[in-house]
Formats: C-alpha cells, sequence, structure tokens
C-alpha cells in the first residue's frame, strides 16, 4: 500500500466530502492531504507543490466541479509531462456508462462512484496502488 | 391556469419507474454513506407546497424534454446528522449544514440521473445549491410540484419535482 508520507490532492467542490475524505484517510494513516475546490485551483496547487519540491503523489478528484471539471483536470494531467504519470482516482456521483469510458479512455487509474463506504474507497486505493507500482517497474 | 404549471397525472416524471429511481438513490446513499436507514412514503402532487423543513438544496432539471428544478427538503436535525455523521465530528456552523446537505443531494441526484438517463430523459449535469428553505428561490412553475416524502430518523424530509 501506498507509505504513510504520501502526500495526497483531494479535489471537491463541496468541502464535507473532502472532510470525509481526509477522515477516511486518517483512518488508514494517511495524513498528508491537500485540499482543492476545483479543477482549475487543483492543477495550480499541483503546479505549486511541484515547484516547491513537495509534489503531489496521488490525486482523488470529484467530477462535478465549478471552473474545472474534474474530467478536464485528468486531461490536462495527462497532457503534462511532470502529470501524467501521477495515479489519479475520481470519485463521483457522476456514474454514466459514457461518462466512465470517457474517463478510462482519458487514463483514469480508478472510477470511484458516490455513494461509497470508507472500505470500498480503501479497496479502490489499494488497487491503485498495485496497478501503479506494476507501471513503474515495468518502466 | 397555463398548462405550464400543471404536472398531468400521465407526466413521465409520474412514473412509478422514476420516483422509484429517485426513492433509491437517497436510500442507498444515506444506508451507504452514513449507515442510516431512510424510508419512503405515498408520493403526492402540491399546490402551493411549502416546505415545513430548515434546509433545502435545489438543482436544476435540464433534459432535451424537460425543464424544471428538483428539491431535496431536510430538518435541521436530519440535516445536521447527516453532515456530522459524513465527516466524523460535531457541526456548530449553519455553513457547514449547508455544505454537507449539497454535497448528499449532489449524491442523491447523481444515482438518479444516471437511472433515469439509461431510460432516455438525458438529464444534463447540475450543480446543487443548498440554502435555508425559507431562502428558496422561487422556481417558474411553482404552483404545482410532486413531492415524495421520507422518513429518516424520525422525520419526514421531501424530494420534491417542479416542472416548467
Ligand atoms: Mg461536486
Amino acid at each position: 500500500m501506498f507509505t504513510p508520507n504520501t502526500r495526497f490532492l483531494v479535489v471537491d467542490d463541496f468541502n464535507t466530502m473532502r472532510k470525509a475524505i481526509k477522515k477516511i484517510f486518517g483512518e488508514m494513516g494517511y495524513t498528508n492531504i491537500i485540499e482543492a475546490a476545483d479543477g482549475q485551483a487543483a492543477f495550480e496547487t499541483l503546479q505549486y507543490q511541484h515547484a516547491k519540491g513537495e509534489a503531489i503523489d496521488v490525486i482523488i478528484s470529484d467530477w462535478n466541479m465549478p471552473r474545472m471539471l474534474g474530467i478536464d483536470l485528468l486531461k490536462l494531467c495527462k497532457k503534462t509531462p511532470e502529470f501524467k504519470s501521477l495515479p489519479f482516482v475520481l470519485l463521483t456521483a457522476e456514474s454514466e456508462q459514457v461518462q466512465i469510458i470517457d474517463a478510462v479512455k482519458s487514463g483514469v487509474s480508478e472510477y470511484v462512484i458516490k455513494p461509497f463506504s470508507p472500505q470500498m474507497l480503501k479497496e479502490k486505493l489499494e488497487k491503485v496502488y498495485r496497478k501503479h507500482n506494476a507501471a513503474t517497474k515495468v518502466a | 391556469m397555463s398548462a405550464a404549471n400543471k404536472i398531468n397525472i400521465h407526466h413521465p416524471f409520474m412514473d412509478g419507474v422514476i420516483i422509484q429511481s429517485l426513492a433509491n438513490g437517497v436510500v442507498e446513499a444515506l444506508k451507504i454513506m452514513v449507515n442510516i436507514e431512510a424510508s419512503f412514503e405515498k408520493p403526492f402532487v402540491g399546490t402551493n407546497w411549502k416546505s415545513p423543513t430548515d434546509f433545502s438544496v435545489y438543482l436544476n432539471l435540464n433534459s432535451d424534454f424537460y425543464r424544471g428544478r428538483i428539491q431535496f427538503h431536510f430538518t435541521e436535525m436530519v440535516a445536521k446528522t447527516i453532515v456530522e455523521k459524513l465527516i466524523g465530528s460535531e457541526v456548530i456552523e449553519k455553513s457547514e449544514i449547508l455544505d454537507g446537505v449539497g454535497e448528499i443531494s449532489n449524491i442523491f441526484y447523481g444515482g438518479a440521473k444516471t437511472k433515469l438517463n439509461s431510460l432516455g430523459l438525458n438529464l444534463a449535469m447540475s450543480l446543487p445549491k443548498p440554502c435555508l428553505t425559507k431562502d428558496l428561490p422561487k422556481a417558474i412553475a411553482e404552483t404545482t410540484c410532486m413531492l415524495i416524502p421520507f422518513k429518516v430518523l424520525g422525520e419526514i424530509c421531501y424530494v420534491e419535482i417542479i416542472l416548467n
């Protein structure tokens, strides 16, 4: 699993959801969590953290947000050399087939549909870790 | 009275499947996210209906066929309990309750939208807007609405559908 000092970026337009995710992550032993309220703010945070040498390791993002959608943040990250290999989890109430296909084509690591239980989130995160670990070993 | 502010009994939104998907969206979200049981009561059509609750969330309904609004109404105790269970700590500020009911309504709507769009309704994404029930901005066709009451923690909350 990801090491306890892994730096997560949690992106959601609702503070409650960011807090709920932080609580679940805290229970898993992860406390290094940075928040952003939309895709635009998230991208700026990614750049800022990268520039100061404290780069984000994993992105957990909502889909439906003002300014920049989570799917557009995902596409932007995949086009940006510094961020394209970052594990990217979409955690969203959007659950239509076309959306999931769009996300998978865009390179999402895992797609988690709200409502979710802490256990579901934990299992998905383990899956992301295994996938990412396998990918970096090959590379 | 114009045809615009009437919900006809034959209107697709009066369909059992649609009401059921909205109800299921709510029950499932509350069960999975915060482990709270909810049960639905008999839906009814309201005329000049005013919600007796404290907190509300409205989302614009936009599809190829329909325009309108979906609103979720919560009593203060229910809203506060849901938010506290979500974040795992006590909530004091009203702004925190508003934020929390906004997100849970987003989840209620998300599940229903997927089901409804699989039936061909083609509803667009919508950003939920929470407010105090007394501050709810008027929807255009407000005279008639469809109401689905649900019981949570012993109190009645509502899903309201307004169609233009
Ligand atoms: Mg959102």
